[in-house]
This record gives structure tokens, C-alpha cells and sequence, in this order.
């Protein structure tokens, strides 16, 4: 989703940075995003991460990236709860992000 | 910072914690808000608080709320061996939308919201006429392999759980635009959002 969404709307973005920080995003506060989302998932939360988005993209835009990192940790419950298996098709055509971010060591892969 | 979110996900929120506190379709609202507090303590590293909720859906809850890729074939089916399949989607769809709610509060600064209290009643048991079938997946949910079809042994729970979820993501005919925009936020901004949580969670899918 995240790569169709940046190539179909010519937005260019650099995969790896959802695995590293160090890297450039190429996404308007790609960084206080994905900052956002570690927040989410780890218990010792990070107090700072909304502020800082905030700063950078505003309030509001804070607001729905945390309403979002909320609902994908909905989402991975239901997945890894039921066993949703990723088609052939979707496993073949991600398979360069799945390298590049080194998924394959993922426990459902 | 305390922000509030939109009306949209706040009512569904309020609608979330009405529903969690009603009697379900295989739990009575007691075990329902048994297995919403178990999933909240698991999450924040607190020691599981005295209910009493068979030690499997304890066990259930506490996985899936914390340790979600965790989770195996073989240990679904032993979960399921205990609690039975549709009570245990039915779990799965309670702790989803705690954790949702939990996650969405810490994040903005809010105080955790307390549990209401159970409404009287049985579970209305509805087994859907016809029953999903079981195709590659751990539990039943259908031919049609998604993310919105993972809770189909429970419709009432699937309902709501999606309408969560949508309010705080995207409707599903959103999905199809990858131009969509959440207030200020482009899809690509989302989407980073989303598959760095998928990330930090370990969850291929």
C-alpha cells in the first residue's frame, strides 16, 4: 500500500526507512510519522512522539496519524490472530520490499 | 498534549465500550469486560486483574494483546480445542478494539478510559447461516482472504470491530484511492504510518 500509494501519486519515498531511522523518508514528516508508530507499539511509550509530529505537521494532521498507527495495531491482532495468510500473488509482487526490509525473518512469513 | 480525535472515531469509541459491555454472541458482558481488562493489563505490564475468566481465554487475551506474532497455527488450535472457534473470534474482536482504544489514548495523552460496568443478559449465540468456510486460515472466515473477513464467525463483532477500525483508518471503498486523504494526512503519509507499526509489530501480512 505504502509503495503503490508513493509511485501511483508520484510521491517518492524510500522503503527502507520504515526499518531505519537513520534514513531520509522523502515524506512530509516521514520521520515524526514513523516515530509515531514506534510509539504505539512499544509500552514505554514515547510522551514526545505526538508533539513533535504536531510541530511539523500540525495538530490535526497528529491527531489522524495517531488514529491510524491505533487502527494498524488493530489490525495485526486480527491478522496474526487469525492466520491471514498473504496471497502468492500479493508475496511475489512485494517480494522486493520483503528482501530490502528483510521480512522473511518475521514469524508469520 | 490531550488532543482529542475527530467525532467520528470518538463516537465509534463510545459505541465500541457500550458494545463491549453488553452481552456478546458467545460471552456474557461479565467475561467480555474480563477479557477487554486482561488485554489492557498485558498491554501496560500489570499482572492480570482477579476475574473470572477460564485461564485459557486469559491465556487468549494476554497473546494476542501483547505478543501478537507470537501466535502459530498449532497454538490457535489448541486455543480453539478449549474455547471453541467462535468464541474465540469473538475474543479476538474484544481485544483488537481495547487495544485500538488504549493505543489511541496513550498516544494523545489521555487517561485510559475505565470499563463500564456489564449489562445483564445470555450471549444470543447466532451462528451464521452459512457458516464461513475455513480456507488456508486459522479460524473460518471464508473464501475471500482480508483483513475486514478475518471476524465472519462472529458478524455482530465483525461489524463492529470494522466500523472501528474504518473510523480510525479508512472506509474500505477509500482503499482503492491511493490519493485518499485523512484531514491533512496524503495516503503515503498513512500508509507510512501503517506499515511502520506493522514493522515494529513484526506482522508480515
Amino acid at each position: 500500500m505504502l509503495r503503490w500509494s508513493a509511485e501511483t501519486t508520484g510521491r517518492p519515498i524510500d522503503v527502507r526507512a520504515v526499518a531505519e531511522p537513520g534514513i531520509d523518508h522523502r515524506v512530509p514528516g516521514g520521520r515524526e510519522l514513523v516515530a509515531l508508530a514506534r510509539a504505539a507499539v512499544t509500552t514505554a511509550a514515547d510522551g514526545r512522539a505526538l508533539d513533535r509530529l504536531a510541530d511539523v505537521l500540525g495538530e490535526a494532521a497528529a491527531v489522524d496519524a495517531a488514529c491510524v498507527a491505533a487502527a494498524f495495531e488493530g489490525f495485526n491482532r486480527i491478522v496474526d490472530a487469525t492466520g491471514l495468510p498473504m496471497t502468492r500473488a500479493r508475496r511475489a509482487e512485494l517480494a522486493e520490499v520483503i528482501e530490502v526490509l528483510g521480512l522473511h525473518r518475521f514469524p508469520h512469513a | 498534549m490531550g488532543l482529542e480525535p475527530r467525532t467520528d472515531v470518538t463516537e465509534e469509541i463510545e459505541l465500541t465500550w457500550r458494545h463491549l459491555a453488553e452481552p456478546g454472541t458467545w460471552w456474557t458482558a461479565t467475561e467480555r469486560l474480563a477479557i477487554a481488562d486482561t488485554a489492557r493489563s498485558a498491554r501496560v505490564g500489570s499482572s492480570p486483574p482477579p476475574v473470572a475468566l477460564d485461564h485459557v481465554a486469559v491465556e487468549a487475551a494476554v497473546t494476542i494483546a501483547a505478543h501478537p506474532a507470537r501466535t502459530t497455527r498449532r497454538w490457535v488450535e489448541e486455543i480453539v480445542s478449549a474455547l471453541g472457534e467462535e468464541p474465540y473470534v469473538e475474543l479476538v474482536g474484544v481485544v483488537t478494539r481495547v487495544v485500538v482504544v488504549d493505543t489511541l489514548a496513550r498516544l494523545l495523552g489521555l487517561d485510559l478510559r475505565p470499563f463500564p460496568a456489564p449489562r445483564p443478559g445470555e450471549p444470543s449465540r447466532v451462528i451464521p447461516d452459512p457458516r464461513p468456510v475455513q480456507v488456508r486460515t486459522w479460524v473460518a472466515m471464508g473464501n475471500v482472504l482480508s483483513p475486514p473477513r478475518t471476524l465472519s464467525l462472529v458478524p455482530d463483532e465483525k461489524r463492529r470491530t470494522n466500523r472501528l477500525l474504518q473510523a480510525c483508518y479508512m472506509t474500505w471503498a477509500s482503499m482503492e484511492d491511493p490519493d485518499f486523504r485523512r484531514g491533512e494526512l496524503h495516503r503515503t503519509q498513512i500508509e507510512l504510518v501503517a506499515a511502520a507499526v506493522s514493522y515494529a509489530n513484526e506482522c508480515f501480512y
